[in-house]
Formats: C-alpha cells, structure tokens, sequence
C-alpha cells in the first residue's frame, strides 16, 4: 500500500496549501489526481518526491517511509541544458535493472535523438523528458501533467505505455487538468479541494465524477459567461 | 540609417545599473586594472602593427559578441532595425579603443574599426536555432555535459584559441596569452543551470556531487593544457616555474567556475552575477598578487555551493 497520513504544507505561515492530507492507494495502479488550478496537485507530488518537506505528515511505502530513490518525476515543466542533443540528455540518467533500449524508445517516439534539445518542438520534449523518466525503472512513477503538449497520436501512445507500466508491476501518480486524458488510463481519480482529498472515485465512478465538475463548472462560471458574452 | 535613441538610452542605463551594482573594493580593483590595461593598450598602438593588432582583437571580440547574441527577435518586437541595434551596440563598446587609435594618430585602423564594426552587424541573425553544431568528441564523457554543450556552442573559438596555444610556443609567453583567453572562454560553458532532474540523476549528497563534477571537468581541462605547458617547459626549461604557475592557477580558476555555477545555483536559469569576482580571479593568472583573491573565492563560493545543493540533494546524504 501507498499511505499518506496526515500531510500538511503551506509555502506561508498562516497558508496552508494542504491540510492534513490523508490518503490509502493501492500500489500497482495508476492513480489520478484532478482539482482546480491551485489545488495543490502539483505541490502533493513535490512533497511525494521530497522536493520540499512537510510541515508534518508522513508517506509509507510498502510499509517503510518512501525514498526518493524508489521515485521518478516528470515535472510539469521541462526544460533543458543548451546546446544539449536529447541522446546526451538520456545519457545523464542511469538505466534501472529492467534496463532501456534508447534505439526501441527513439523510433517509437520518432525522436531526433542526435539534435539538440532547442531545435525540438513542445511535444518532442515532453517525450524527450518522459523518456528520461522512464529510463531509470523506479517503481513509483509521478507525471505531472505528462499530455500537455503531446499530439493526438502520442498521446494515445503515452496512454499505452501506462498500462504497460502497470501490468508490470509499477504504482503511477498522474495530474491532469483535461479531465478526459485522465479517465483513460486511471484506475482510480482522486479529487483535490481545499487541501484535501474531497473523494476519490474509481472507473465505475467516472461519469459521475465528470456530472460533478460540470455541475461546479455551471454554478461557478455559467452566469458569469452568460453576462460576458452578449447572445446575438 | 535610423538611430536607435530608445536602446542606446537603455545600454545606458543597463551600464549604469552594472556599475552600481560593483561592491566598492571591488570597483576599485576593477578601475586599476582597467588603467593599467589601458596604458598598456596606449604604448602599444604607438607602432602600426600594435594599432592593427588591438583594432583586430577589438573586431575578433565583437564577432564573438555576435555569434552568440540572441536578442533579434526581442529587437524585432521592439520594432526597432536590428542591425542598426547591434551597430550603435558594437560602436558604444569599441569607443575606447577608437579613441586610444585616434589620439595616437592611427587614424586608418580608428576608420576600419568604425566599418569593421557595420561589417560584423551584417552578418545573418539568428544563429542559435541550430540543430547540430560542432561535432563533439565521444571521449568526453557524458557527465561533462557543461563542455560538450560548451564546443557543440564555441567550439571552432574554442580550437581557434588552443591551436593558439601551440602555435604560440613560437614565441615567448605567447601561449600562456593564449591559453588565458582559452581559459576565459571555458567559464562560458558553466553559465548554465542544468535541470533539478539532471542534477539528482546520479543521487549523491551535496558534497559528493561537487567533488565529483570537480574531479570529471578538471580532469578534463587540465589533459587539455598539460601538452602546451610540457612543451612550453621543452623549449624553454628556464621558464618551467611559470609553467607550473600558470598551468595551477588555471586549474583553480576552472574550478571556481564549477564552484560558481552551483554556489548560484538556479535550475534551469542562466547565471548573471558574479562577473566581477570571476574577472578579478581570471586576472590573478596574469597578476599573481591577484591570486589570494583566486583562493578566497574558491573557499567562499564552495560553502555558497554546498549550500545552495543541499536543499535539492539532502535526501542523499
């Protein structure tokens, strides 16, 4: 099991960000989480990855506090060394156990791998740094927003590999803020409000999840649009 | 041509900015060496080929200021020329020399240094969407990435300076002159901040992390420079003193170049400060009552690195 208890963080004194998060996921599953900008998704999965440390709180892996060894991130952002060719980049971070065929990888992603980074389009470098994430084989796997500026194609193809990853074994944490992206490929979404998981749903949960952020969608922004846009 | 008041009024300023931002000790180093370069700079443009010599290298040092400038289209949505930009840019930079040519009465070089610089602002902008570069050797391990990256950037400058070197043996201190500016040219590889996921990708504590990157990228520079300095020593034993100065100096000013990246350490960004000390430390290879300075800014700026990782690394410890 993947156990947080009690997750607490705020980059303000007074302005707690997350307030006492408590959450029990099963390990071998991809996990999504949803939630307005400013949430607090991307702040949980830098506190999952010890980027910054809670105020209190702990993260349990398989019974033992989680190491940021046991950990890969793809952060939301990407951005790369000058001047650096993706093959270079790849080469920085160690192949894990499972080990990792950068030619297999390159042709399925139709990277330049012997360009360098500045000459990639946004896409070509999501893949480039998703591949970076991939290369080392942890068993926790973190995207944060892993379909932005994908392709239709590669993002179906991202949806593929994930289900491979997790047929083999590997435990996904996923952010997205395209409520679709996220419902096809997640076992599990969780929903982040106010600092707090407000629910989690599973796949049969699904539509209901989506009745509910429409219905929030409507009752937050549906007049204000309504009085913005004059109707012809 | 169309004069760019509005940029020439905001080199001004950023000149002024530059300027107050100097700690005062520092200025005044920076003033005394200024004076002694441009004293050495007037007696030396007394003779035609002296005159020619500094216009050159003024000419060399726009060009190189050129190829990696990369503000064209920031120019272009200013709505501004940009050649005109980088015209008034290369004018206001080589004023003093036009001045020490012209009150020497090198009158010709002050006029070819005045074209020179219309010429170098010609020249095809932008460079830098490029998708090769310079062909990088393989034996460059891929953990020096800073140096790969760096060739892949300057690396016919970079040759250029180190076949110098060599061909600088002919002559006394020739190749040490040359092996500065080879040196100087480095740190231009270490200005860059690399990725937190670069940088935790080998998972090792902030020490650990530092020496190593020491250990790799000073390896490295110093297989480089070891043949130029030996030869140096084979043509003239007497001199193997200055040899060994030089050759330990540029060693600690590579890394505090290294030091200095982390020390300022900004994921992904650029570094910007810390000119002045890395100047004032590159002139301690020239003048060696310079060099306590070298040693001080070793020790600080490798505290300032230990402690600007530890906050991304101390999960590693």
């Amino acid at each position: 099991m993947f156990t947080i208890e009690h997750l607490r963080f705020g980059y303000q004194k007074g302005k707690e960000v997350l307030k006492g998060l408590d959450l029990s996921m099963e390990t071998g599953k991809i996990q999504g989480f949803a939630g307005l900008n400013g949430a607090g998704k991307t702040t949980f999965l830098n506190l999952i990855y010890h980027f910054i440390r809670p105020s209190d709180g702990k993260i349990t892996y398989n019974g033992h506090p989680l190491l940021r060894r046991e950990v890969s991130y793809l952060e939301a952002e990407n951005y790369f060394y000058p001047y650096m060719t993706g093959r270079e980049y790849l080469e920085l971070f160690p192949a894990g156990g499972g080990g990792f065929d950068m030619e297999r990888w390159r042709q399925l992603f139709s990277l330049p791998l012997d360009d360098i980074v500045e000459s990639y389009s946004t896409g070509m470098r999501k893949k480039l740094a998703l591949l970076a994430a991939l290369k080392p084989d942890k068993p926790v796997l973190i995207l944060d927003e892993p379909f932005n500026g994908l392709d239709l194609e590669s993002a179906h193809l991202l949806t593929m590999i994930l289900a491979q990853l997790r047929t083999g074994g590997k435990t996904i944490l996923i952010t997205s803020h395209i409520y679709e992206s996220l419902a096809g490929c997640c076992d599990v979404i969780h929903y982040l409000s106010d600092g707090q998981i407000a629910r989690s749903y599973t796949r049969e949960e699904f539509p209901l999840l989506q009745d509910e952020l429409q219905s929030i969608m409507e009752e937050r922004f549906g007049g204000l649009i309504a009085g913005l846009i004059p109707s012809q | 041509m169309h004069i760019p008041a509005a940029f020439i009024r905001f080199r001004f300023r950023q000149a002024g900015k530059f300027v107050k931002e100097i700690p005062l000790p520092y200025l005044v180093l920076l003033l005394g060496i200024l004076a002694a370069a441009g004293m050495a700079g007037y007696s030396f443009v007394e003779s035609r080929t002296g005159g020619a010599a500094v216009g050159g290298g003024m000419l060399l040092l726009l060009l190189s200021i050129h190829l990696k400038r990369k503000d064209f289209h920031f120019i272009r949505l200013a709505e501004a020329s940009p050649w005109t930009v980088f015209c008034a840019d290369y004018w206001l930079l080589s004023c003093p020399v036009m001045a020490l040519e012209a009150v020497r009465g090198q009158w010709a070089v002050a006029l070819a240094l005045l074209l020179g610089c219309v010429g170098v602002s010609l020249i095809r902008q932008p460079y830098w969407r490029r998708a090769k570069g310079f062909p990088v050797p393989r034996l460059i391990p891929a953990e020096a990435f800073e140096v790969r990256t760096g060739l892949r950037r300057d690396g016919w400058v970079l040759l250029a300076f180190y076949a110098g070197a060599f061909v600088g043996l002919l002559l006394p201190y020739a190749s040490f002159a040359m092996l500065w500016v080879y040196t100087a040219a480095l740190s231009g590889c270490f200005r860059d901040g690399e990725p937190v996921a670069v940088l935790c990708s080998r998972e090792l504590p902030a020490g650990r992390f530092i020496g190593r990157k020491l250990g790799v990228n000073l390896r490295l520079f110093a297989l480089s420079v070891v043949p130029v300095c030996l030869l140096y020593v084979a043509i003239r034993p007497g001199d193997w003193w200055l040899a060994l100065f030089f050759f330990v100096m540029a060693i600690l000013n590579v890394a505090l170049f290294i030091l200095m990246k982390y020390a300022l350490y900004r994921p992904g960004g650029k570094i910007t400060s810390g000119q002045i000390s890395l100047f004032l430390s590159m002139a301690g290879m020239l003048l060696p009552f310079l060099a306590p300075v070298t040693l001080f800014l070793l020790v600080r700026y490798a505290v300032m690195a230990r402690q600007q990782l530890t906050p991304h690394l101390y999960v590693y410890n």
